[in-house]
């Protein structure tokens, strides 16, 4: 389970986080919810390592990231498996390659295994054709999709989306979704993403935390999120769009 | 290996161009600039066989790698930096830095000294074919010239600079690369940072490591 406590942060004179305290479900998908330069992906950055808290503890079954050495937050990185929000897949290797690459780093499988079970990731992400392809040739979605087969390749106990569907059309992007939400409890992760759209939000948010300026504004669920016509920031962000906001007119919320 | 055939194999061409044209030259240079029947016309051998060796394939084939290479090693790693893919792989636990630089850095090291006794022999060749080609010095006094005062002391010294430059050639762009934050226009400039620093420094321990083993 991933417990965050008292999470400060500041770029130069800037603060991004302002005590950030919460508790992602295990097993279930969590969503970071908030407007661009809130400071979602900074939490995410945060909880992996790649950023260092100014100030508060990261836990990891209670054992606490930030203080560990670089080897316990190597081992901790084994059981994480990361979507970027570009995809950054490496493009020296094809499609096969990416996917087999931290089974490679970390696992003890023969070559044959790795491709094996890389074949198995790639057709988890309806890509079994696209093998021997290179990151250059493949479409946003088809990058997405790769990059979630080699995000859930080492077998991850926990798996981040940083905006999985930024950059895909609104059909893509549900299939997107619909992939997270299956991978997710068919391998018991417990799965974070980091989102602005109200879709996947409504589509596939268990338990939602907003973000409002580097503070955590509010946490749900979105059979929740509709009903908060109070928290003015809440609402302002989900009605943010002119179609809902006519939809809101019309139904008097 | 792979880096290894990149960045050595993938520069023969153009240090087979440089070379041979630059044997070519000196030769020609140094025939029409002792024109004396006081000079031995072997001198013309000995003066292109010290340039190469001592000079020009080491030093200015080493700036022409920093461009061709450098640049190259500058760009591929910020553009990994800019697009995530170095925090991918940190993020898998690898360290990224040991895993991109390294081989990079070994590559060249290996690699360099080998270019620089192809250049020789390039170098060394072509003023032999233009000499004689062009009747500015027969064959045999070019190799009697090429011969003469041979010091392996300056072969060594030669390999000792082709190996420091190789060092830097992968090391300072590697860094630049590295540590790029921003975009496209970041990349690029610290491809030309790389290329400028490196040059620099690869100046000075040519002159260091030159007053430190010749004088």
């Amino acid at each position: 389970m991933i417990t965050l406590k008292n999470i400060y942060k500041s770029f130069g004179e800037r603060e991004v986080l302002k005590d950030i305290s919460l508790k992602f479900t295990p097993g279930e998908i969590n969503l970071l919810i908030g407007a661009s330069g809130s400071g979602k992906t900074t939490i995410a950055k945060c909880i992996v390592g790649l950023h260092a808290p100014d100030s508060g503890e990261i836990l990891f079954d209670d054992q606490n990231f930030v203080q560990m050495t670089f080897d316990q937050k190597r081992k901790i990185r084994q059981d994480i498996g990361f979507l970027f929000q570009g995809s950054a897949l490496f493009d020296s290797m094809t499609v096969l390659e990416n996917v087999m690459f931290p089974m490679q780093m970390f696992s003890d499988y023969s070559k044959v295994e790795m491709k094996d079970r890389a074949s198995e990731y790639l057709e988890k992400v309806e890509l079994s054709h696209a093998h021997d392809l290179f990151p250059s040739e493949l479409s946003g979605g088809m990058m997405k999709r790769v990059g979630i087969a080699r995000a859930i390749s080492s077998e991850p106990k926990y798996l981040f989306c940083d905006e999985p569907n930024s950059g895909l059309d609104p059909q893509t992007s549900v299939i997107i979704d619909e992939l997270i939400s299956k991978l997710t409890s068919e391998l018991k992760t417990t799965t974070i993403i980091i989102t602005h759209d109200m879709n996947s939000v409504m589509s596939i948010g268990q338990n939602v935390f907003f973000i409002y300026k580097g503070e955590l504004n509010w946490q749900g669920s979105n059979k929740e999120i509709l009903n908060n016509p109070s928290n003015k920031e809440l609402s302002d962000f989900v009605y943010a769009s002119s179609f809902l906001k006519e939809v809101r007119k019309k139904i008097n919320l | 290996m792979r880096e290894m055939y990149v960045m050595g194999l993938g520069s023969l061409p153009l240090v087979s161009v440089i070379s041979f044209f630059v044997g070519a030259v000196i030769v020609i240079q140094t025939a029409t600039n002792i024109d004396s029947a006081f000079i031995p016309k072997y001198l013309i051998g000995f003066t292109a066989k010290q340039s190469m060796v001592l000079e020009f394939s080491t030093t200015v084939i080493g700036l022409i790698l920093v461009g061709k290479v450098g640049s190259a090693i500058a760009t591929e790693i910020g553009t990994m930096r800019i697009t995530e893919q170095i925090d991918a792989l940190e993020i898998m636990g690898v360290n990224s830095a040991s895993f991109l630089i390294l081989p990079k850095v070994l590559a060249l090291v290996i690699m360099n000294p080998i270019l620089m006794i192809y250049s020789d022999f390039v170098g060394i060749l072509s003023g032999m074919f233009v000499g004689e080609l062009t009747g500015l010095c027969p064959l045999n006094d070019y190799i009697i010239g090429a011969r003469y005062y041979f010091k392996l002391y300056e072969v060594l010294y030669a390999t000792i600079k082709a190996l420091a430059f190789g060092f830097i050639i992968a090391s300072v762009p590697s860094y630049y690369g590295y540590y790029v934050k921003g975009g496209a226009v970041e990349v690029g400039a610290a491809s030309t940072r790389a290329v400028v620093s490196s040059s620099i420094m690869l100046l000075i321990l040519n002159y260091v490591i030159t007053q430190l083993m010749l004088l």
